[in-house]
């Protein structure tokens, strides 16, 4: 018996936290959509016996018709295939949801009870119990709740809930269990969603529960790339059941975000060649956040936009977050009997009274701007580095 | 602080230099390019390095430049400097690439203190910031007034470039923006954040917000859509089963409504059999037909109305006959008709005789033509005969004429304007030659000055060399001779010595004679012939000598007179030149060998131009000759040169009436050619329409004299002919016309009394058809017939209604099957009475298409929701984007905005200080530097500099008044007074001047000489000259001028 097992797919996530260019957010959008049609491809092409999917398939408040017309046509095209869905916190099956008001097709199965229910299939001896979100705080004890009779079928438990000991700091703690509270015989495989990580909590020879993660990342909390998981049981001859999970890698890209300390850098050329030589291999189609920090020479503030869009074109994004200021001798400044002395004095008093290090940077930047301005350098705008995040 | 000592190792062209300088003003005065402003680069770089950037050891190519053109591995030098606070420092420094250093001693220690010094980020070592409290840009820019700083001053914005200029460098030290610049730099960007992202965001975000929101409420409304959806849809279930339940009660409903009616059906069926007795006697007319009752009865209508119309008829035949008689009476039957003339004929005719006059018109005048044409070509071959012949001169005469009219005269012009340069190039040349023959004597024998000087140099070489080569002769001669001198005595009392032992050996032998003491007498002997020989020969070459020492000695006497006589050939030249100086001659034999040299390139050109002259010249007749040989062939002799522009133009006349002529002639043949054509081709039209004419003629008289009009065909003018024969025709056509009308009235009229009469007993067939069919024998008894026939048809149809009504309350039961339920029901009671369960079914299909349409109304809504509207993540993703971009603008705004308001705040406080010290001192100086000839400099608000009027009550001084000295003078000023300024609170500066007075006048050099030699007693003043007239004014004024070899 083999099952497919994805989750958190976020379709029609806005991407507007993120940093990227309004441009980036449509194109995200899409890798998300292949990814959900390369895993359901991939449950056909290997015939599986169900594709289990543990909630926030989609983002229903962003929800495009053409999406959700994209998923069915999807969950259809691989029928009969069965397709069950746990809905979770950002798709919960409210009265309004798409899960209620639309139609499916034949072979998918919505849970859509904040309480335990089962779903056998026609053709495999498998029982999926499955229990969804309907947007209401689901009670404590409720996931917990589940019993499984013991008999000869698979059971597998689908649900979007956020494993105490594992929920990264920050992730909203829905449907809250403990995994051990949870494992009870007969249980055969937990199918987990929420936590956007390929994440096994306990895997034994006739026993596992994973968190799938998103097969697409969805920001640059979760680097990726992005993964699914098959998931295959059978008889181990001994009376039990063999469960073995393979990670399926379902995208090529990864988040990765690079702080880069200028200070000492020549020029462009060494910026570049100092990014790229700490970027992974060329396999991979990256979204870059770069954080530039440190004291940028003057020669590399001047070639930064050209560089960086050089830097640009072999990335599927780059975000810039610039911190860095211009590497100026202001003591040498400081030290005369100038109005230029006089501003650069003043702004290094203001600096040094800062109360936060936003507000040092802000005043970094103006003494920069003065400085550049007395100097006759050019003012710039429309320049990462002039810009102040 | 004063620089007391500098030596330069190697710095560009300056090598192996010593400059010992003392506080003060000081004038470093030599020739352009000896190194008066790389001297300057040398104190700048000796106390603050060669590297540009601050930030970065790298080693600036630029200094290459410096190397030593000499020795580069000497790049470098010392300079020793004492500051006002104490203290006496040497420092030393290379700038060879690789192996900069620089050490700083302590004079009056000797220690090495370099290390005391913090190193900037470039490893330059930081002492000349401490000593002197400035930076290099700022050294550069305060202390040192180069003359290219003073450039561009003298249009109407002086003042303030004068303005821009000192704040420039008191602003931001370096001289590079004034915080008015920086400040104007940042309003800029200020503005163009505002217009580039902050306004646009602003403009682009609340619609944007109102997109979102609206796509947020299409969700929401979508989603209650889809939850009323959800109800409809739990809804439509619950009716469907409701529906089906009341189809259920509906059906046992039915069935009992359908048994009550039983009783209803066997009471109609009796109605029915008493229907059916009703109609057995209407039996017969069961099939009695009707149809053609109403037929019947039209055509007896019909036959009427024909009988009436008959009457009629007869009638108007009764008054037309008689007429009809009397025409025929009137008019002979036999007599045929006149035939027609074909109107084709008639019109042919027409034609033909309006062609025929046409033509002989034209015949006439092409006639009248070809006469009038012949004789104009005959006229036109006699003037033609009276004019040259062109066509013999040249295909194209006039080109011809025109080109060697055209070469003639550009021949004659070439001639004159080669002669005229010609002449002006002798003028010149005898002008040159008489203006450099005073020159030319002069200097006759002085071809090369650098070759006379050799030769002079090299005779005095000559001499000195003779003089030393005679002097050390000479000297050698007086030792040689003082040694021979020496030598003659000592052999003379030799010899006398030996001849005393010789006289006293010959006593001794002529006492004893004994013979040895002849053999010590010969040895004797001998050695008195040695000394006496000895003694001879010194004698000899003492006397040789003296004679050759006293030669010597005479030749030396001769050199040395010579050497006083020499008088150098050049100056003899610059005493005839009558030159003051040998700078003087030096530039008149210059003059002389450019002017020799023009004179040359004179001549040179004078040799050419004669031979262009020349040719020019000979050309002319040349050219003159084919010319006449030309327009003799074309009638036009010709003897005078002169003469060839009105020969042309006569014959270009003359041609211009050949040409005309003979155009016209071709012109006349052709017309005549053709007007030939023409009477050919109209003879021929003529004789054709004639010929034509008469076969219409022939053919119209036939037709008249057939139709009996022999009288009319005979008439000569056939019109004429013709119109009698019409008259004739039409009088006869009108009779016959009239009969013709009333024959035919008269025959239509028995032709409808015919067809009357015929179709009046057609009706009376069919009337008498239909009747037969019917059975009848009138009209009258057919309509009781079919009056009983329509009775038992309505029995008919009451019957048929009755068995509808069974038939609708069986319902589509068979009787029986009605019978079978009634018994089956018996007498259940109960259950939902039909009408309500039919009304209750009606509610519930009504509610359950109510509700598929609501069910589909909500769908299309839902859909509709969010139709028209971006997704929402599209949306907010560019309202995110927006909002980063303005923010980010924003925060810079705010950083633009708080560093303008630190510059401005530092920049007024700055320029409020410095103002009214600037404006005093710079006052001094500028009164004491224009005699008083101006008034005060003042700094009003914003650093607005003014030059006041020399006396009250005036107005100010405008720049435009300025003369470019004065704004010189201006900006010396305010340049001093900001270097006291800053000067005073620490170290004094030195100041480095680079010629400043390009465009001062003697005066005023004067003055402004004694205001630095005053400001001197403060601060060290260098000033690097190349003026002659300045190195004076300083030495008048006290100051030291060293001057740069």
């Amino acid at each position: 018996m083999l099952v497919v097992h994805t989750a958190d797919i976020h379709l029609d996530h806005c991407f507007d936290s993120q940093g990227f260019p309004q441009s980036v957010g449509a194109r995200r959008r899409k890798r998300q959509r292949e990814a959900l049609a390369g895993v359901l491809r991939h449950a056909w092409d290997r015939q599986a016996d169900a594709v289990l999917i543990a909630g926030d398939l989609m983002e229903t408040e962003n929800l495009s018709r053409e999406t959700l017309s994209f998923v069915r046509e999807q969950f259809a095209r691989i029928a009969p295939v069965p397709v069950l869905i746990a809905p979770g916190n950002k798709d919960a099956c409210t009265p309004g949801s798409p899960y209620v008001a639309e139609e499916w097709p034949e072979n998918v199965h919505i849970f859509r009870e904040s309480e335990w229910r089962t779903w056998q299939s026609p053709e495999v001896p498998l029982v999926v119990h499955g229990l969804g979100n309907t947007g209401a705080p689901i009670p404590p004890g409720t996931v917990t709740g589940l019993h499984v009779p013991r008999d000869e079928k698979t059971h597998i438990a689908l649900v979007h809930a956020g494993e105490t000991a594992h929920l990264p700091e920050g992730y909203d703690p829905v449907a809250p269990f403990t995994l051990s509270d949870m494992l009870q015989p007969g249980l055969d495989y937990i199918a987990l969603g929420h936590i956007h990580r390929c994440l096994c909590l306990q895997e034994s020879p006739g026993f596992a529960a994973w968190y799938a993660g998103p097969p697409e990342p969805v920001g640059f909390e979760e680097p990726g790339p992005g993964h699914f998981l098959e998931i295959t049981i059978e008889a181990d001859g001994r009376g039990g059941k063999a469960v073995s999970v393979t990670r399926r890698q379902a995208s090529n890209r990864l988040h990765v975000s690079l702080e880069l300390d200028c200070t000492g850098l020549p020029d462009g050329e060494a910026l570049a060649a100092t990014v790229k030589s700490r970027l992974p291999g060329p396999d991979m189609a990256l979204l870059l956040r770069l954080a530039l920090r440190g004291r940028v020479s003057s020669e590399l503030w001047n070639e930064l936009p050209g560089v960086l869009a050089r830097l640009r074109e072999g990335l599927e994004a780059l975000v810039v977050e610039d911190r860095s200021t211009l590497d100026d001798d202001h003591a040498a400044w400081s030290g005369e009997d100038t109005a230029l002395g006089d501003f650069v004095r003043r702004m290094a008093a203001e600096i040094e009274d800062a109360p936060t290090p936003g507000d040092r940077l802000r005043l970094e930047r103006a003494r920069d701007l003065g400085v550049s301005a007395f100097l006759g350098r050019p003012l710039r705008h429309d320049t990462p580095t002039g810009g102040l995040e | 602080m004063n620089i007391r000592e500098l030596h330069v190792d190697g710095f560009g062209r300056l090598s192996n230099l010593d400059l010992a300088l003392s506080p003060g003003l000081q004038v470093l005065i030599g020739p352009n390019e000896r190194g008066k402003s790389t001297l300057r680069a040398f104190i700048t770089d000796m106390f603050y390095g060669q590297r540009r950037d601050l930030r970065s050891p790298a080693y600036d190519e630029g200094n290459l430049l410096r190397r030593p053109w000499e020795n580069p591995e000497a790049y470098g030098g010392r300079l020793v400097y004492a500051l006002d606070r104490g203290g006496v420092y040497e420092i030393t420094r290379s700038f060879v690439r690789d192996r900069q250093h620089v050490l700083l001693r302590d004079c009056q220690t000797g220690r090495d203190i370099t290390g005391m010094f913090p190193a900037h980020p470039n490893h330059e070592i930081g002492f000349a910031e401490a000593h002197l409290g400035l930076s290099k840009g700022v050294f550069i820019n305060t202390a040192t007034i180069g003359h290219l700083n003073l450039d561009g001053l003298g249009d109407e914005q002086a003042l303030d470039r004068i303005r821009e200029r000192l704040l420039a460098i008191n602003d931001s030290g370096a001289g590079i923006r004034s915080a008015g610049s920086a400040l104007h730099a940042l309003q800029e960007l200020l503005d163009e954040l505002q217009r580039d992202v902050i306004a646009p965001a602003g403009e682009a975000l609340p619609p944007l917000r109102e997109e979102l929101a609206a796509a947020r409420a299409a969700v929401r409304e979508q989603a209650r859509l889809n939850r009323r959806r959800a109800e409809a849809l739990a809804r439509l279930a619950e009716c469907e089963t409701e529906r089906a339940r009341l189809e259920r009660a509906s059906e046992r409903a039915s069935a009992r409504r359908r048994v009550a009616r039983l009783d209803e059906i066997e009471r109609i069926q009796e109605q029915m059999d008493a229907v059916t007795q009703q109609m057995f006697p209407l039996l017969p007319f069961r099939d009695f037909s009707t149809t053609g009752l109403s037929e019947a009865q039209h055509l007896n209508m019909l036959a009427e109305t024909i009988r009436l119309q008959t009457e009629r008829r007869e009638a108007e035949l009764r008054r037309l006959t008689p007429e009809l008689e009397g025409l025929e009476q009137s008019t002979p039957g036999d007599a045929p008709p006149p035939a027609p003339i074909p109107e084709e004929t008639e019109r042919r005719l027409h034609e033909l005789r309006a062609r025929e006059e046409r033509y002989e018109e034209r015949f006439t005048e092409a006639d009248a033509r070809v006469r009038q044409l012949n004789d104009q070509i005959a006229v036109t071959q006699r003037r033609l005969a009276e004019v040259p012949d062109f066509s013999r001169v040249a295909a194209d005469p006039v080109e011809w004429i025109s080109q060697l009219a055209n070469a003639f005269t550009l021949a004659l012009k070439t001639r004159d304007k080669e002669c005229a340069d010609r002449d002006r190039l002798r003028e010149i040349v005898r002008r040159e030659r008489q203006r450099i023959a005073p020159d030319a004597e002069l200097f006759k024998h002085s071809d090369s000055f650098s070759e006379r000087l050799r030769e002079f140099e090299d005779a005095q070489r000559d001499t000195a060399r003779r003089k030393t080569e005679t002097e050390a002769l000479q000297q050698s001669l007086a030792a040689a001779l003082e040694e021979a001198r020496e030598r003659i005595p000592g052999m003379f009392w030799l010899a006398a010595v030996c001849g005393v032992f010789l006289l006293v050996l010959a006593g001794v032998f002529i006492a004893s004679g004994k013979p040895p003491v002849l053999y010590a007498g010969a040895v004797i002997l001998l050695a008195l012939g040695y000394f006496l020989a000895q003694f001879t020969a010194a004698r000899g070459l003492a006397r040789r000598l003296r004679q050759e020492h006293d030669t010597a000695k005479a030749e030396l006497e001769r050199l040395k007179a010579a050497e006083a006589d020499a008088v150098p050939p050049i100056e003899v030249l610059r005493k005839r030149a009558n030159c003051q100086s040998l700078r003087e001659l030096e530039a008149r034999f210059d003059g002389f060998r450019e002017a020799l040299a023009r004179l040359d390139t004179f001549v040179s050109e004078l040799e050419q131009q004669e031979i262009r002259a020349r040719e020019s010249e000979e050309r002319v007749p040349k050219l003159f000759a084919r010319i006449q040989e030309a327009f003799q062939t074309a009638g036009e002799p010709l003897e005078d040169m002169n003469a060839v522009s009105a020969a042309v133009n006569r014959v270009m006349g003359r041609y211009q009436e050949y040409r005309d002529m003979k155009r016209r002639m071709s012109d006349l043949r052709n017309q005549l050619q053709t007007a030939i054509e023409n009477q050919r081709e109209y003879g021929d039209a003529l004789e054709n329409t004639r010929r034509a004419l008469a076969q219409v003629e022939d053919q119209i008289r036939g037709i008249m004299r057939e139709s009996g009009c022999a009288d009319q065909a005979d008439i000569e003018d056939p019109l004429a002919a013709l119109r009698a024969y019409s008259e004739h025709c039409a009088v006869r056509q009108n009779a016959r016309g009239r009969m013709e009308m009333l024959r035919r009235q008269v025959e239509e009229t028995l032709d409808q009394l015919e067809s009357d009469r015929r179709e009046l007993a057609q009706c009376a067939a069919d009337l008498r058809r239909l009747l037969d069919g019917a059975g009848v024998d009138s009209t009258g008894d057919w309509q009781a017939r079919a009056e009983k026939a329509r009775e038992y048809r309505s029995l008919q149809q009451t019957h048929a209604g009755l068995s509808e009504q069974i038939n609708l309350l069986l319902d589509g039961t068979p009787l029986a099957e009605l019978r079978r339920i009634a018994a089956e029901l018996g007498t259940e009671e109960g259950g939902l009475p039909e009408e309500e369960a039919e009304r209750e079914l009606v509610q519930v299909r009504d509610e359950i298409k109510r509700l598929q349409l609501e069910v589909n109304h909500l769908q299309v809504a839902a859909l509709e929701c969010t139709a028209e509207l971006r997704p929402t993540a599209d949306v907010r993703e560019e309202i995110a984007d927006r909002e980063r971009a303005r923010d980010r603008a924003a925060a810079l705004r705010d950083a633009a905005l708080r560093a303008a308001t630190l510059i401005e705040e530092a920049a007024n406080q700055r320029h409020a200080r410095i103002a009214p010290v600037i404006a005093r001192d710079a006052s001094r100086f500028l009164r004491d530097i224009t005699l008083g000839a101006h008034g005060d400099v003042s700094i009003g608000d914003g650093f607005t500099i003014t030059l006041g009027p020399k006396h009250a009550g005036l107005p100010a001084v405008t720049t435009e008044s300025l003369s470019k000295g004065a704004l010189d003078q201006v900006y010396l000023s305010l340049r001093l007074a900001l270097v006291r300024l800053l000067s005073a609170s620490g170290e004094t500066l030195p100041m480095l001047m680079d010629d400043p007075f390009a465009n001062y006048d003697d005066q005023r050099l004067k003055s402004a000489m004694r205001v630095l030699t005053e400001i001197g007693t403060d601060n060290q003043i260098l000033v690097f000259t190349c003026r002659e007239d300045v190195g004076l004014a300083a030495a008048e004024a006290g100051a030291s001028v060293i001057e740069m070899r």
